[in-house]
């Protein structure tokens, strides 16, 4: 199997050069970003909307039983279902748009820097690390700039309209929902923390994998020579287990996430049942309201878990940064190479293979190979 | 419906496993599905606090129903939340564990197609590696496995949560109004007929799309393993355009799928939506009626999640179906290739050296004309042989038949017992062969030297590497015998990794070696060394040289000279000198620069 260490760039940091150079790259699409943009707030503006219709109705026409306002309330309703359809398509379409154009810059990019690299770079670089930074680190950091920002604006946008909203209808059983906010985002963060800690060991023996694949395509010939095949099986076989155990131990992690969130969401419900049930007891509070409140507490945790994920992938997800500042690491790596080739090759007689030829002389190689 | 079944193969060792997933995905939204009876108690409660809720009004267990009775006012709000929260703790396990044993299905399954791809291709035939797109099977192993491996972990429990989902809801509804359940499922057709035009429209585009993709990463390998030569020819403005172009193509493509989600979710989230309208305003007029409490609709409300949003899911799971038909069948397409052992020997004589080839013929099976035709010729035990001849004649194809990389036509007999009855494994034990361009495996030299035998001492490979002249150019590197080689040994010269070949070979002790101009990257009096070095071993060797070098030729019992497939001339170097033909021509040509350049070398060298 291949020996190559994948780099761990997950504790570097990333300079600004490197964030103006992606976000270059994500403005080339300036149009579509507005658009993406626009269309985030939209869909986080409906998906309060429509909670707050629902409790429009059951205060307006089940608890006080006023029926006149029913055209306009089909009306408002309508807006909201037709607009869905339009956000959504627009959302989807402009963010797919974003995602695919960042992606193809990013492959250019890179293999255009590739091609003035040194030939040292290619020494010392496996070509599968390479093809994978160029193919799906590419992709994942054009899925992290579309997909992931957006989730992020989109649970920041939703977080705060349905935190305006409860805190407008009622502060007491608001002051519920804002006190669970930093625990279900704080919740949130530390196990998406842990579990991409845990992912990033799975990917790095998938990298491992990856190469073997490439080792074993290429090598086959010589490997049947060598009768080597058994081997070969018994190492990779040996990969895959490993492969197995560690991403086993991340799904641990992923699945006690969900639950303990549910619980946590739903001791917030408790608490609103108590309270926001005894305000209606008193009158002073309406059904619609609990019902909202109950709904939004519910599904208050989906938009906070958005932030926390995309926060926790953006400090975790630096080794896809490889792919954008792949420049930057060649010439690194590069200058590290020469420096380990001269003290490889350092014999007391010739302290440096590398020798300075003057232009137009004629060189013969007379040493033996 | 026979690529579902293939796909369903990798399903069939796990089926307990499956089992119990199984079970508890469907125990998940089922669970769910009593979580707004709570709501609805509460909501009954506090509309009539005065009168006790009773089975019939409200679908939960009878003994939480007699608790909750015990208790009234805020205490009764307390218990009940309580109650929800217990609940809730039992579900969450059962999510917990519904999570967990889907994660070892679905490393277990991936880990089966892995190490299954892994070894079949690793048991294909050489002439299937010689045309294989190496880009476009990596990405077979790895993206499509990931494919395969998420629709049957993720997506295909999620068709039985889909199922549940629905069950649970239609039922929980159906016991609060049967009219308003029916209203619900008012879009269940529409979004039905919507998912299966998506499948259709996805399942071509996605196809498109992989083979763009393939193609895409199939220049870039191209580019990556070849770097050298196109900066040599100064080719970059080629490879940047070409490289470009298909990215461009994988790009346009995505961009197809990607407008096609957009429609689907779009009109999918509309239908869904709008079913929420549609079920509050007919609950609306059902309250105007009298039919309904406030506490079922609400309940409702929930409710209309359950039955509307699994339809959702069931667009994105078709979808993932048609990625995976295709990923499968990409999958199969390499598995379903016959492996070259499906037609082997079964002998395993001992070999000793011995070798002849009778009207020997080969072709290719997709070209007409014959690479050899009818060779003829005899090898003792212990001598040397070299053949000799310009590119194509069919010297590479000779020794590739002695490993049984190819078959053949006529006979060819290993000690007396014909080629094809042995093991091809037993033959490969027993026949080294060291090619021009031989795969160094990216690990330390000494791991690379014994590879074959990790058992073997580290007095065995030093004499190994000595033999091969390797020993003095390692014991310079930094880390010695440590020294990590890079990816196809990059950091090491051409004649270094011809060597270094040439030691891994040797420290098998294998009666036959071959080798394939496997010297051509060595000066000539490192050449002298090994093969003075080799005639020195204690064991018994045959070999066969192929080489363009006449020196390297010469000193052989035998030479064979081979033009177009075919045998001209067999002889010792004395006899062929003399003969007119193509050895006395390449003879004439290289000994006399030969000569040249051995009085210039020993000039400077005094």
């Amino acid at each position: 199997m291949n020996q190559f260490e994948e780099q761990d760039y997950s504790n570097s940091k990333i300079d600004a050069k490197i964030w103006k150079k992606i976000f270059k790259l994500v403005l080339k699409n300036k149009k579509h970003v507005a658009v993406l943009v626009t269309a985030v707030i939209c869909l986080a503006f409906l998906d309060v909307m429509y909670p707050l219709l629902n409790s429009y109705s059951i205060s307006t026409f089940f608890e006080n039983q006023e029926y006149e306002k029913i055209p306009l309330f089909i009306l408002a309703y309508s807006l909201v279902v037709i607009g869905y359809g339009v956000t959504v398509f627009t959302f989807i379409k402009m963010a797919g748009k974003v995602e695919v154009e960042v992606a193809y810059e990013l492959r250019k990019e890179a293999f255009l820097k590739l091609q003035n690299l040194p030939f040292s770079y290619y020494d010392k670089t496996p070509a599968g690390w390479i093809m994978a930074r160029l193919t799906s680190d590419s992709r994942k950091l054009s899925n992290i700039l579309s997909w992931g920002l957006v989730d992020m604006l989109w649970g920041f946008a939703t977080m705060s309209g349905i935190m305006i909203i409860l805190i407008l209808t009622n502060i007491r059983l608001a002051l519920i929902n804002l006190a669970l906010t930093p625990v279900i985002f704080v919740i949130g963060l530390y196990f998406r923390k842990t579990i991409l800690k845990a992912y990033r060991k799975v990917r790095k023996i998938n990298s491992k994998i990856t190469a073997s694949y490439s080792e074993g395509i290429s090598g086959s010939k010589t490997t049947k020579t060598l009768v080597l095949e058994d081997k070969t099986n018994t190492d990779f076989s040996n990969l895959c287990n490993e492969m197995k155990t560690n991403a086993i131990k991340a799904v641990i992690r992923s699945s006690v996430l969900f639950p303990i969130l549910m619980v946590v969401s739903y001791v917030g419900v408790l608490f609103i049942m108590r309270l926001g049930g005894g305000m209606v007891l008193n009158g002073d509070l309406s059904l619609g309201v609990l019902y909202l409140f109950i709904i939004c507490t519910i599904q208050f945790f989906d938009p906070v878990m958005h932030v926390s994920t995309m926060i926790a992938e953006l400090q975790q997800a630096r080794a896809c940064w490889s792919s954008a500042i792949i420049v930057e690491t060649c010439i690194t790596g590069s200058k590290n190479w020469i420096v380990q080739m001269i003290n490889k090759y350092k014999t007391p007689s010739d302290k440096s293979p590398f020798k300075t030829i003057p232009p137009p002389s004629l060189i013969i190689n007379k040493t033996p190979t | 419906m026979s690529t579902f079944l293939k796909l369903m193969k990798w399903v069939r060792s796990y089926w307990f496993l499956v089992l119990i997933i199984a079970l508890l995905t469907i125990f998940t939204p089922i669970t769910y599905s009593y979580v707004p009876q709570f709501i609805k108690y509460l909501m009954d409660f506090i509309l009539n606090s005065s009168t006790p809720i009773i089975e019939g009004d409200i679908n939960l267990p009878s003994f939480l129903l007699d608790i909750f009775s015990n208790f009234s006012g805020f205490t009764a709000i307390w218990i009940l939340g309580l109650a929800l929260i217990i609940y809730l703790i039992f579900r969450g396990i059962i999510i917990f564990f519904n999570g967990y044993f889907k994660g070892v299905y679905s490393e277990n399954i991936a880990k089966d197609v892995r190490t299954s791809l892994f070894a079949h291709i690793q048991d294909l035939p050489y002439s299937y590696h010689n045309k294989l797109d190496t880009g476009d099977l990596i990405q077979r192993c790895t993206s499509d496995v990931e494919t395969i491996r998420g629709f049957l972990s993720v997506q295909m429990p999620e068709l039985l949560f889909v199922i549940a989902s629905l069950s649970a809801g239609v039922y929980q509804m159906a016991l609060i109004d049967v009219r308003i359940m029916l209203v619900t499922l008012v879009t269940v057709p529409i979004n039905f007929v919507t998912s299966v035009i998506y499948f259709r429209y996805i399942y071509k585009e996605f196809t498109i799309s992989e083979e763009n993709e393939a193609k895409m990463i199939s220049v870039l390998q191209e580019n990556v393993n070849g770097v050298r030569v196109v900066k040599a020819f100064a080719r970059e403005p080629y490879a940047i355009n070409r490289f470009e172009e298909e990215s461009r193509k994988f790009t346009k493509s995505s961009e197809k799928i990607n407008n096609a989600m957009a429609t689907f979710w779009g009109f999918s989230d509309f239908i869904t939506i709008g079913q929420y309208a549609l079920t509050v305003i007919v609950s609306v007029y059902f309250a105007k009626a009298g039919i309904i409490s406030i506490g079922d609709i609400i309940a409702c409300l929930m409710y209309v999640g359950m039955l509307v949003y699994p339809i959702k899911r069931l667009g994105r799971i078709i979808g993932d179906f048609s990625k995976t038909i295709v990923a499968t069948k990409r999958v199969e397409e390499i598995l379903g290739e016959p492996t070259e052992y499906a037609n082997d020997g079964k002998l395993t004589p001992v070999v000793t050296g011995n070798i002849s080839f009778e009207n020997v013929s080969f072709k290719f099976d997709d070209t007409k004309e014959h690479l050899l035709n009818n060779v003829n010729f005899e090898i003792k035990s212990g001598e040397t042989i070299a053949i000799v001849g310009k590119t194509g004649a069919g010297k590479s194809t000779i020794v590739n038949i002695l490993v049984r990389m190819y078959d053949y036509f006529g006979s060819i007999k290993l000690d007396g017992v014909e080629l094809r009855e042995i093991k091809k494994k037993w033959v490969r034990e027993n026949v080294g062969i060291i090619l021009q361009d031989p795969f160094i495996y990216g690990k330390t030299v000494m791991e690379n030297i014994r590879i074959g035998n990790p058992a073997l001492d580290n007095k065995a490979v030093f004499k190994a590497a000595q033999i091969a002249s390797l020993h003095n150019d390692v014991v310079n590197f930094t880390e010695g015998y440590n020294t990590l080689v890079g990816e196809k040994g990059v950091t090491l010269s051409g004649g270094q990794k011809q060597r270094l070949a040439i030691a891994r070979m040797l420290v098998l002790n294998k009666p036959i070696m071959i080798f394939d101009d496997s010297l051509s990257a060595v000066d000539t009096r490192t050449d002298l060394n090994i093969r003075n070095a080799l005639k020195m071993r204690e064991k018994q060797l045959t070999s066969i040289i192929i080489t363009h070098r006449i020196t390297t030729a010469l000193q052989a019992d035998k030479i064979m000279v081979l033009e177009d497939g075919r045998i001209t001339n067999i002889g010792t170097h004395e006899e062929l000198v003399k003969k007119e033909g193509l050895y006395k021509t390449l003879w004439s040509i290289q000994g006399s620069l030969e000569d040249e350049f051995k009085d210039l070398v020993s000039k400077e060298v005094e």
